[in-house]
């Protein structure tokens, strides 16, 4: 009984969860006008693959998969190895005003990145990086940063100190302890904060929105939101767009997700 | 081989002084055991001398020459720790090979002397096999064998076998004294088990509160306890502590260890409670005026409780503590 009931109530929301990716995915296979058409069919009498054509075709899509992929990748490097570092740092050696520090770290979390929108694209505009990357890069793994320091230092707080102290009596200085020893272990750890800074990067739009005014420069939010900004929205388009977009995340969270399982610290210390 | 001496070491923590001027001198090729209850300070003196702890005040020499500024890795020296704390990350071998890749030695030379200290430990077969594919006796082998392969002239030991089961930890022990007769290394071993410390160390330093009570070879600590503590500490079964009115020694306390009473002779008459069997003796327990005492005895005594036992109490086996001060009074 029991058991039947959780499966009905699991059914009904992976129909829930799933009903908007089929239905995107049904469109971008149709023509432009069909996005009234009432279906449940992903691919029925005209549709094809003329959406994901045209797109690498004639729009500037290509152009805007190569800015997000090269922005996003770009954040998550330099956010991992500042996170990693200042959290290591904050986790390992007392220092005077750390609470403070890691009370403040918190504090700028609780304004939306929207609402420093505008400071942001004046301090920008002072180091002429608006419309370039150079600026998004700073405000992205900026406003990330204090919740990937939390996320790494609460890891780093939870890996035993003799492992460390072996280490440094092998033969290891402090830094060699932290990239040969700290880093290797820390792959769960990384591999969620690094998720979390990617798909800020490869999702936001406020932001992109307002630094970024040349269409070359644009990344996939803001050249995908392009298309309805035309008379009319070319809806089949959008929505081929949308399913690429979304590619890129999925695979990365399947692959990773085997990595956040295999909990590497498991034997270092008895069990 | 190192030397190690310790000069007046003092370590606070805050408030908390957990080491009170502890000097020691390790000779060089010793095997020194340092013993002592739970949260005596021993770990902490182990980790001052590696270097993992800054004492507040004294001063610490390896040959002679003062360490205190000097990291961990530049002390010649390896640590064996309770948790073993191996590389989770790294097979066994590469476990083992840590140390030396960071000398920067030849892989042919890292790879021959990996398999001479996996063959010494019998770990060969688990070469490839990372820690947490290990069981606990296998993770202290690599544990062991990570301090060997460096061959530091000293390696310090903080409660190796703590984490085994006994018959494994005996085992171990024999492996480990054999290994400091094979290398001659000096080594340090810090444990909390009587019967490690004094089938181990060449000499014992036994640790209460952050001093040290006595340094001597397990037999001159046996016989000549300088304290009651040490008295209690060292010896099983626990030797018997009674009142020094009872060998007309007011003020005093007097140890008895139980293999020493002589039975079936002399004045003092005791009220047998039972025995146990031990297979090669019996272990009886007994009250005299009231105070509960236990006799080693060669064979099982046709006694039931409430029996009366005859004991002596041999002159010059008796132990007599101030009964204030613990310190041992002499005869
Ligand atoms: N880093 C530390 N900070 C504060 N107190 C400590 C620290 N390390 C050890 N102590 C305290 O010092 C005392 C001795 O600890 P330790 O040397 O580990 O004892 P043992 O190894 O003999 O059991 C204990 O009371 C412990 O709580
Ligand atoms: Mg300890």
């Amino acid at each position: 009984m029991k058991k039947s009931a959780s499966l009905i109530v699991l059914i009904l929301f992976s129909i829930f969860a799933i009903f908007p990716v089929w239905y995107i995915l049904a469109v971008s296979f149709r023509g432009d006008n069909a996005f009234q058409v009432v279906s449940w069919a992903l691919w029925h009498e005209g549709s094809s693959l003329d959406n994901y054509r045209t797109l690498f075709t004639s729009t500037l899509f290509p152009i805007w998969l190569r800015n997000s992929v090269l922005v996003s990748l770009a954040v998550t490097i330099i956010g991992l190895a500042v996170s990693a570092t200042a959290a290591y740092s904050l986790s390992r050696f007392r220092t005077r005003g750390q609470g403070m520090m890691m009370v403040a770290l918190l504090a700028t979390q609780m304004f939306p990145a929207t609402m420093l929108l505008l400071p942001f694209y004046i301090l920008l505009a002072k180091l002429e990086l608006a419309n370039h990357f150079g600026g998004l890069l700073i405000i992205y793994t900026s406003t990330a940063l204090p919740f990937c320091i939390w996320q790494m230092k609460s890891w780093f707080d939870t890996l035993p100190k003799e492992l460390e102290e072996a280490a440094l009596v092998d033969g290891c200085n402090r830094f060699q302890v932290f990239y040969r020893v700290v880093l290797p272990v820390s792959g769960p750890a990384m591999v969620i904060t690094g998720l979390f800074q990617f798909t800020t990067a490869w999702c936001e739009y406020a932001i992109a929105a307002v630094v970024l005014q040349d269409p070359e420069l644009y990344t996939l939010p803001v050249g995908l939101k392009s298309f309805q900004a035309s008379m009319a929205t070319e809806w089949g388009l959008y929505a081929a767009a949308a399913v690429l977009v979304s590619i890129p995340v999925v695979i990365l969270f399947t692959i990773l997700s085997r990595a956040l399982i295999s909990g590497l610290t498991l034997g270092s210390v008895k069990g | 081989m190192s030397s190690v001496e310790c000069r007046n070491i003092k370590k606070d923590f805050g408030d908390v002084s957990v080491l009170k001027d502890i000097s020691l001198d390790v000779k060089s090729g010793e095997f020194l055991v340092l013993v002592g209850p739970s949260g005596c300070g021993k770990s902490t003196l182990l980790r001052t001398i590696a270097g993992l702890e800054q004492p507040t005040s004294g001063d610490i020499l390896i040959n002679g020459k003062s360490v205190l500024n000097l990291e961990p890795r530049q002390r010649d020296l390896a640590m064996v720790f309770q948790s073993y704390a191996l590389y989770p990350h790294l097979t066994v071998h590469e476990n083992l090979a840590f140390g030396l890749r960071l000398q920067g030695l030849a892989k042919a030379e890292i790879d021959a002397r990996v398999r001479e200290v996996a063959g010494t430990l019998q770990i060969e077969p688990l070469l490839d096999r990372r820690p947490r594919e290990l069981s606990g006796g296998q993770r202290q082998r690599v544990a062991l064998g990570r301090a060997l392969v460096r061959k530091t002239k000293l390696i310090l030991f903080d409660e190796p076998l703590s984490n085994l089961d006994a018959s494994l930890r005996g085992q171990m022990r024999y492996e480990i004294k054999r290994l400091h007769a094979l290398t001659g290394s000096t080594m340090i071993y810090v444990t909390h088990d009587q019967v490690e410390a004094t089938t181990l160390g060449d000499r014992i330093a036994i640790l209460n509160g952050g001093r040290i009570e006595q340094i001597a070879t397990a037999r001159e600590i046996y016989e000549n306890p300088v304290s009651r503590f040490v008295a209690s500490f060292i010896g099983t079964p626990e030797m018997n502590f009674l009142s020094g009115d009872l060998v007309g020694r007011p003020g005093t306390e007097i140890g008895v260890r139980p293999e020493d009473f002589i039975l079936d002779q002399g004045d003092i008459e005791a009220r047998f409670e039972l025995q146990e069997y031990l297979g090669s003796h019996s272990l009886v327990h007994a009250t005299i005026k009231g105070q509960p005492i236990r006799v080693m005895s060669p064979v099982s005594l046709a006694k039931k409780t409430g029996d009366t036992l005859r004991l002596a109490l041999p002159k010059e086996k008796l132990h007599v503590f101030n009964r204030e001060s613990g310190a041992r009074v002499n005869a």
